[in-house]
């Protein structure tokens, strides 16, 4: 859990490189993590599983992290994750604390990402011991579930979260219908026979979007503030933010485990229970250390939870999760509980290369910040053609086959039209990606009861999940109304 | 920035030039380029590693003259990657490495299509179905297990994977036990069985042999083996055939050309392969995953493959009843929320308005890069001239003006071209159009 990327000098490279692009892209404001560990899954083919899942782990946790420089410097938040450390990290920076302050991002996230380092390591194994007891209409019920909490928590209208997951299911439908195994939906092209894959529609979603987006405004008006000193981290001052700390990367772990919710939800709750319960809660939005220090460790730690119920049971955790496991199917790794049985190894990579990439990130950061900050200044005209010639190749080489890449393109015009309509994406690809399990379980568990619902409400196991889920829908309609709707537009970290 | 235009250059010069030297002049013959062998699974499964097993040892003994390329086309049972084989031209540069797969996808009724669309090259290595069930189950062999089923019928969970040969097996054992019948449950593949046997979510399913012998000590034990005869790794479970059930469920790699490849093309290609299977990596590679190294060619083969075609044509597979289609009321709820947001956005206007979209540039945008993938699919221009062609182009419709940024960008456009087109023909070994 600790050591297996240590044991391959290939992987320590491959840690540092997926963390170094993740910093770099993350800190680019309009490119974001989704985006560039889409486009490196295909460039994956040829590695073995291992080196694979190290490489997106690490550039996950960089493009969480590398946002927030020019959140800091520029007021310009390089994905979600960091909006919120905008609103205290640019006063401090303004105000000549610039090196303070990206001194204290750059540690909250370490730590952040430690704590659910820790608590991934210790909670995912038995989550998979106990799976056992979850049959098909436990899993069933786990997929609800995680319908209800994306859509719950995703967007500010509720009405255009639960579109964006029927939409998402209803893409999903098209090809072989995993209870039946009959084609539906094909309307006589062969070629959807196998339905929509999940890669050209994730690049299509998150990268060529992007591609289609005129460039006018955005990058104008840069409001910049230079660093000034050496950017340190004093021990003796992180001694009067431990419980801050360990709040805020208890809130974001939990916020992680949670399935479809990304890092800028677990950012905000932090920040809003830390001005909660601080003592000096009208210094909060002025620059203070608590609030960069809850919104940077949060989005750290959503990261380590996100991976819980990725590694433990195959359920995505958040829209990078979901990436991650068409990795595990383009790998010929089976994600679910059985991971742990079969392919103990990745398991292991997956847990350590998430630990060393948050060294990684925290000796790469130091390092470059000065130098990332200047990247929010690349040329749209320069970077946009080569991000689409990388999205044509990424969604041709899946399959070897043009149909992927006019999907590719059809669901970059619909990415393009649903965030210009408000729509978030991540209920949509969170429905997606786990429709086909619900839809398996359904008809697995259908076949054994013959023909029957009603295990799903006398089984324990699936009873709870559902009430679990019910509970977890009130209380994210409740905390819709008490945290302010307009920080959060899109989930995608 | 010259300098990266000229190492572009340099670059796009070298990799064609070693283009060129590689394709022979003389039509007709086999092989005059590289051979291609479809799988139609995804990386890492049975069928790709079995096939990368031969490729290794193919191009380790130099047993063909043109290299051997092993291409991924996975996706719907299989039948994606058949059907590309089946429409390529018989020429023995595309063949495909299938399964069974060929059957079932025929008998299951996804494709109209089986081993008749395509002229049968070889069949190479055999492994065979073992019944399981839990350590604490009732039954010891499979006389009890079927007594058990037809006296009790359809209160058996039986899992097994839909359409494939593990559900096959389920439907032969059926009617080799007389008036039985399991609860058929689409568990799935064989580490997601393994899960729901232990979980007490069905009672018994098959696993192959390789499979069980990994699973080994997990709490799950061999009631029978469906093969012709013991395996000597497992000489204390009995076989179908011994206690009266004639099953007997193979596991077979087939070797298929398109209808209508050259016989002497076919002959060549199965000396390749029986040359392979001969070597002691093969060998090796085979005993690891208990596979018995079965070799058929020709008449053999032909004999092998109408009888396997019997075992699958007997089977009817019961089409499932009462499972709900979702597609229907998936597409309602989306109309219904559909129409819910629209007349939420016409009543309640929303606070803060985008500045006015300029849908002009999108469209450029989308022109351009229907222009560039037509001109691939269509017209048949090589990737690295399309792609070199297009990165500048895109650059000055969305705003690229000053002659230093074009050139910039055209630069970035033939690195980034013959770069990714080097990378993945050579290294990586993907086909780009």
């Amino acid at each position: 859990m600790i050591f297996e990327v240590l044991s391959q000098p290939s992987l320590i490279m491959l840690v540092m490189l997926g963390t170094a692009l993740g910093i770099t892209v993350g800190s680019i404001p309009g490119l974001t993590g989704a985006m560039l560990i889409s486009l490196t899954l295909p460039l994956t083919f040829s590695m073995d599983g291992q080196s694979a899942l190290a490489l997106l782990v690490a550039m996950y946790v960089g493009s969480v992290s590398g946002g927030l420089i020019t959140a800091t410097l520029l007021k310009m938040p390089g994905t979600p994750a960091s909006i919120i450390t905008t609103l205290d990290g640019y006063p401090m920076a303004s105000s000549g604390r610039a090196s303070r302050a990206l001194g204290l991002g750059i540690g909250a996230s370490f730590i952040g990402g430690l704590i659910s380092w820790a608590v991934l390591a210790l909670v995912a194994k038995p989550i998979a011991e106990f799976s056992t007891l979850l049959g098909p209409w436990e899993f069933f019920a786990l997929v609800v579930m995680s319908l209800v909490l994306v859509v719950g928590v995703s967007g500010n209208s509720l009405s255009k979260g639960l579109l964006s997951c029927f939409l998402g299911i209803l893409c999903a439908l098209p090809g072989t219908a995993p209870g039946t195994g009959e084609l539906r939906l094909t309307f006589g092209f062969s070629a959807m026979d196998d339905g929509l894959k999940l890669l050209p529609v994730l690049i299509g979603l998150f990268a060529l979007s992007r591609v289609f987006l005129p460039s006018s405004s955005k990058t104008n008006q840069v409001i910049s503030t230079k660093i000034n000193g050496p950017i340190t981290l004093k021990l003796r001052e992180w001694k009067s933010h431990w419980l801050n700390l360990l709040r805020s990367s208890a809130i974001g772990t939990g916020i992680g485990i949670l399935p479809g919710i990304g890092a800028n939800i677990g950012s905000l709750i932090a920040y809003s229970t830390s001005r909660a319960t601080s003592k000096h809660p009208e210094k909060f939005g002025t620059g203070c250390d608590d609030g960069i220090i809850a919104s940077e460790s949060a989005n750290n730690a959503t990261v380590g939870g996100a991976l819980v119920p990725l590694v433990a049971l195959g359920i995505p955790g958040s829209v990078i999760d979901a990436i991650l496991l068409g990795a595990f199917v383009i790998h010929g790794l089976q994600p679910g509980p059985m991971l742990f049985t079969n392919d103990p190894k990745i398991v292991g990579t997956i847990i350590s290369s998430y630990l060393w990439a948050n060294f990684a990130m925290l000796f790469l950061m130091l390092l470059s910040a000065r130098w990332v900050a200047k990247l929010a200044r690349i040329q749209h005209h320069t970077l946009i053609p080569i991000v689409a010639a990388f999205c044509v190749l990424g969604s041709f080489a899946l399959a070897n086959r043009y149909f992927d890449v006019w999907v590719m393109i059809s669901f970059g015009i619909a990415g393009l039209l649903l965030e210009r309509w408000r729509i978030p994406l991540a209920p949509l690809v969170i429905g997606f990606v786990i429709a086909p399990l619900g839809e398996e379980s359904m008809a697995t568990g259908l076949m054994s009861s013959g023909g029957s619902w009603l295990p799903l409400l006398t089984r324990p196991n699936s009873l709870a999940f559902l009430i679990i889920a019910t509970l977890l829908l009130f209380w994210s309609l409740r905390q819709r109304n008490t945290i302010s709707p307009t920080k959060n537009s899109n989930s995608s970290a | 920035m010259f300098r990266i235009i000229l190492l572009g250059a340099l670059f796009g010069f070298v990799t064609t030039s070693c283009q060129d030297h590689k394709i022979k002049p003389e039509r007709g013959e086999f092989p005059r380029k590289p051979v291609k062998i479809v799988v139609p699974f995804g990386p890492g499964g049975d069928s790709d590693t079995f096939t990368r097993i031969i490729q290794k040892s193919v191009e380790d003994h130099d047993l063909l003259p043109e290299p051997l390329v092993v291409v991924n086309v996975p996706g719907a049972g299989g039948t994606i990657g058949s059907r590309r084989v089946r429409n390529a031209p018989p020429d023995g540069h595309m063949i495909l490495n299938l399964h069974e797969g060929i059957f079932t996808s025929k008998y299951a009724g996804r494709v109209t299509y089986g081993p008749e669309a395509f002229q049968p090259i070889a069949a190479t290595a055999e492994s065979n179905l073992v019944i399981c069930v839990r350590n604490d189950s009732p039954f010891q062999e499979l006389n009890g297990l079927l007594k058990a089923a037809a006296e009790k019928p359809d209160s058996i969970l039986f899992g097994m994977a839909p359409g494939t040969p593990t559900h096959f097996a389920g439907r032969r054992l059926e009617s080799a036990g007389g008036e039985t019948k399991f609860r058929m449950v689409p568990s799935g593949g064989g580490s997601k069985r393994r899960h729901d046997l232990i979980g007490k979510h069905i009672d018994v399913t098959p696993f192959s042999l390789s499979e069980f012998i990994g699973f080994k000590g997990s709490g799950i034990r061999a009631i029978g083996y469906l093969g012709p005869e013991r395996h000597p790794d497992l000489p204390d479970v009995s076989t179908g055939r011994e206690l009266g059930y004639n099953v007997v469920m193979p596991h077979v790699h087939y070797w298929w050309a398109p209808k209508s490849t050259p016989p002497a093309v076919i002959e060549q290609i199965a000396d390749m392969l029986e040359a392979a299977m001969t070597t002691d990596y093969v060998r090796k590679k085979l005993a690891e995953t208990k596979t018995a190294p079965l070799f058929l060619r020709g008449n053999e083969l032909d004999a092998h493959l109408a009888a396997r075609e019997e075992e699958f044509q007997d089977v009817a597979l019961v089409q499932y009843q009462g499972l709900p289609d979702p597609a229907v009321p998936i597409l309602v709820l989306v109309l219904g929320t559909g129409v819910w947001v629209l007349v939420r956005s016409f009543t309640k206007k929303e606070k803060n308005r985008e500045p006015p979209f300029d849908w002009r540039q999108s469209s450029l945008t989308l022109v351009i890069l229907a222009g560039y993938l037509l001109s691939m699919q269509v017209i048949d221009l090589p990737y690295p001239i399309a792609t070199m062609i297009f990165i500048p182009v895109l650059a000055v419709a969305i705003g690229a003006r000053s002659p230093h940024a074009i050139l910039k960008v055209t630069g970035a456009g033939i690195a980034i071209s013959w770069g990714s087109f080097f990378i993945f023909t050579k290294f990586l070994v993907i086909d780009l159009p």
